[in-house]
């Protein structure tokens, strides 16, 4: 879940939308004198009262979601979206393999220049050349890609030093 | 029907021809197809790191090579030299490239290199059926022609395709493909190309300019070739224009600029013949392959596969198996008609005593190492084969990396250390498999450390599930334990950097039950050549040892440390030292003294506990000193004993003070 998004939350009771950081201004009585006010995942509707929760503040369920692929809303089991890789990543800049989310189609435009010479040649020998088109299908417990044919699984680490673009 | 005149003569009469290709695209099949000799079909460079080689079936005096399979040239691990070194110094007629047909990309890089090298050479796109089952449709026609080689379909498991390319192989020229390079780089080559034309003897193995690409691009296989025919001075020469290169390029390495132009060539080469790229498959195979590397449904397949594991190995194998083959066939039919048939022809007791006596060759070693390791290890390698040929295992690496990782290591290395649980000896071989040498020994320490083989598991659960499951829980949490912080600590005390995980995984396929089947018996017959003599050595040694009374000293010697340290009778001495020549050995030993009461709870523990760390047998130590050195093995083997030991006086003293057991 990246600090770009913005979750908002909908009381369930009254309608209200509003933005879950308001937890930590929270006057609602019952949550000013309890001891996790800061850390907890509940959230009070600022109008009415009722309880909303973040999911970002849980670690359960972050746990859960990355393990279970749980991304905005779209159930606990799409781990893994081989899908047909319609999801072609349009946006033109330049972002780590690492990134990607799993089903999505990118090319492969360079690696990090920190990258050893030794590796560096490892992952071209496998196919990760310039140009080349890949599939992201997994990225926990490793990064595993679609090469062509190949499946290729390589550490976090490693994919963080592949550059791709759309 | 044209009456075919060639231009070239058949194959002459001597040389080989070298199978070369990427690995898991079947290259041992279409040596199995080619040769009829029974190779071992594996994914996995650990079993084919020996160079097999067999005579070409059609024309016997030819002699097929089968190399480690390679990603790219120049070479990153010990494999690959190693096919690099069987292309620069054998006497090749041609060379035979086994490429997947559903990765063209890739495989036409790999094509291009070997076709620089300037010999007669032939490439079959394997897997076709594969291909085809996921659309991937090429012009091979067209790309033979755009190459400049021939190009033959096969499906070597099947035996598609075989005839053809005996025909492609028989009428092989040297490719007349010749890429472009850009200006200075084409003028370096042809300078260094010029420079070996007449400073080496012709005719060259590949050709000068293939020599000179593999020299501008720091090939170190290459290099050593060079140096061990060149004079200093040629050398200096030869370093000096290649750096200069180096140093005009600005930045990208030349190696760099050499493979960018080759992919670029590739790149432009595809579209052209690739008329349909295909799709992945949804099937069953294909579903089970993803989800055992999911983070939690891979643990559970795991966890399902280890059951199955210990219900073959540990119920079927080593107990039913063992069961037959040493109490009944060893026990009551062979021995017995053995033993009598020694005595009657020979009267000196020596000699009796050395075939037939406690620790007789007959009696002890091979016994030991036919009725009793022989089932379990048969049936252990029965089960990796399928594992293996499955292509589960790299999906296991990708898995458990983040154990690894800790460990100093990659998920590579669950592949020895499951083997370990069959046969620490075979497991020490498989450490070929790591990247590097910091890893290969980090691995081996593991090995002989804390991974009990099959012989000794079976009796240490035996033991342990006789006084009861927190018994076994703490042997295991101990082991363990051990386990990460030996290699979490010798991960951070050897020098080098850890080799980070990347790895192919081939799609997951019904393992061919007569390929897994070659496959062990391969390995069966390899360790019944290798293995056994050594536990036939072993015997003589405790033969030789009891003989001149220096067993009797040496149990009496370690007493102290083994009642007073470990808490444990006595008598357990001498199993320990048995238990460095039969592992289970010095498990079976107390085993004994456990069915006779002799042992308490905390003793059973304990002895299992020091058991399982001790040194592994004496066939893997030699096995260990083979492959990583003697000072190495020594090393760890000063290393592991005294640990072992203060392990389980700790364990002994630990669990007194909290009383447990009692």
């Amino acid at each position: 879940m990246s600090a770009s998004e913005t979750t908002t939350i909908t009381c369930m009771m009254c309608g209200e939308i509003y933005p879950p950081q308001q937890i930590d201004t929270c006057t609602a009585r019952a949550c000013t004198s309890c001891p996790i006010n800061q850390g907890c995942s509940l959230v009070r509707c600022p109008r009415c009262g009722f309880e909303g929760i973040d999911p970002s503040r849980s670690t359960l369920v972050r746990l859960f979601s990355r393990w279970g692929g749980y991304s905005k809303g779209k159930g606990p089991f799409r781990w893994r979206n081989r899908g047909s890789g319609n999801k072609i990543d349009t946006d033109k800049s330049q972002k780590q393999l690492a990134e990607l989310p799993p089903g999505s189609r990118s090319f492969v435009s360079g690696f990090q220049p920190h990258l050893s010479l030794e590796n560096k040649a490892r992952l071209q020998a496998y196919g990760l050349t310039p140009g080349q088109e890949i599939l992201v299908l997994q990225q926990s417990p490793v990064t595993i890609v679609l090469i062509e044919h190949l499946e290729l699984a390589l550490e976090t680490e490693m994919a963080k030093t592949v550059i791709v673009s759309g | 029907m044209t009456c075919h005149a060639p231009s070239v003569p058949p194959l002459a009469g001597f040389g080989s021809i070298a199978l070369v290709g990427h690995p898991n695209v079947g290259k041992s099949v279409i040596f199995q197809r080619l040769t009829g000799q029974h190779a071992i079909v594996s994914n996995y460079p650990g079993t084919t790191v020996e160079v097999m080689r067999g005579a070409v079936r059609r024309w016997p005096e030819i002699s097929l090579v089968d190399t480690p399979g390679i990603v790219t040239l120049p070479p990153h691990s010990e494999d690959e030299a190693v096919t690099e070194r069987v292309l620069l110094n054998e006497p090749l007629h041609a060379i035979l490239q086994v490429g997947d047909a559903k990765n063209l990309r890739r495989t036409l890089l790999l094509s291009l290199q070997l076709a620089e090298l300037g010999k007669p050479i032939v490439l079959a796109l394997n897997m076709m059926d594969e291909a085809r089952q996921r659309g991937v449709l090429f012009d091979t026609d067209q790309l033979s022609q755009a190459m400049g080689l021939p190009v033959v379909p096969t499906t070597a498991v099947r035996s598609q395709g075989i005839q053809e390319l005996l025909q492609a192989l028989e009428t092989a020229e040297a490719p007349r493909l010749q890429i472009e390079y850009p200006l200075e780089i084409e003028k370096a080559i042809q300078d260094t190309q010029n420079f070996f034309e007449k400073s080496l003897p012709i005719p060259t193995p590949v050709s000068p300019r293939g020599l000179a690409l593999l020299w501008l691009s720091r090939d170190t296989v290459c290099q050593e070739w060079l140096t061990n025919r060149l004079d200093s001075a040629k050398i200096t020469h030869l370093t000096r224009v290649r750096d200069d290169l180096d140093h005009l390029a600005g930045g990208t390495p030349l190696a760099t600029r050499i493979q960018t132009t080759r992919l670029a060539w590739v790149d432009n080469l595809i579209p052209g013949v690739l008329q349909q790229a295909g799709q992945q498959q949804n099937n069953l195979t294909n579903k089970i392959g993803r989800l055992s590397t999911h983070p939690v449904w891979g643990i559970l397949i795991l966890v399902g596969v280890l059951l199955a594991l210990y219900e073959f190995v540990g119920i079927f194998g080593a107990g039913f198996l063992v069961g037959i083959l040493e109490e009944n066939l060893f026990g009551q039919i062979i021995n017995p008609w053995v033993i009598s048939l020694v005595n009657q022809w020979i009267s000196y007791p020596l000699i009796t005593d050395f075939l037939v006596g406690e620790f007789g060759l007959w009696t002890m070693g091979v016994t030991y190492a036919v009725a009793l390791i022989l089932p379990i290890v048969a049936t252990f390698f029965l089960a990796f084969g399928v594992l293996e040929d499955s292509g589960y295992l790299p999906r296991l690496a990708a898995l458990s990396n983040r154990f690894f990782e800790k460990l100093g290591l990659n998920g590579k290395a669950v592949l020895p250390m499951v083997l370990g649980l069959g046969c620490v000896t075979m497991a020490a071989l498989t450490t070929r498999i790591m990247e590097s040498k910091r890893e290969r020994i980090l691995v081996t320490l593991l090995l002989a450390l804390a991974v009990p083989c099959s012989a000794q598991l079976g009796v240490v659960m035996g033991m342990l599930a006789g006084v009861s499951f927190s018994a076994m829980l703490i042997w295991s949490s101990v082991v363990l334990l051990v386990m990460f912080a030996v290699g979490w600590l010798a991960g951070k005390l050897m020098p080098g950097e850890r080799t980070q995980l990347l790895v192919e995984l081939p799609p997951m396929r019904w393992p061919t039950f007569s390929n897994v089947f070659a496959k062990t018996l391969a390995r069966l017959e390899w360790y019944l050549k290798e293995v056994v003599p050594l536990f036939l050595i072993g015997a003589a040694l405790m033969f030789t040892l009891d003989q001149t009374g220096l067993l009797e000293r040496a149990i009496r010697l370690s007493e102290p440390l083994i009642t007073g340290w470990l808490g444990l009778p006595a008598e357990a001495s001498a199993a320990f030292l048995m238990g460095f020549l039969r592992r289970d050995f010095g498990a079976t030993g107390l085993f004994q003294m456990q069915s006779h009461g002799l042992l308490s709870p905390i003793q059973v523990v304990v002895s299992m506990v020091t058991v399982t760390l001790f040194i592994p047998c004496i066939a893997s130590l030699m096995v260990i000193s083979r492959e990583r050195g003697w000072k190495t093995a020594a090393g760890m083997f000063l290393i592991i004993m005294p640990f072992a030991f203060l392990v389980g006086g700790l364990l002994y003293r630990l669990l007194t003070w909290f009383g447990w057991g009692i």
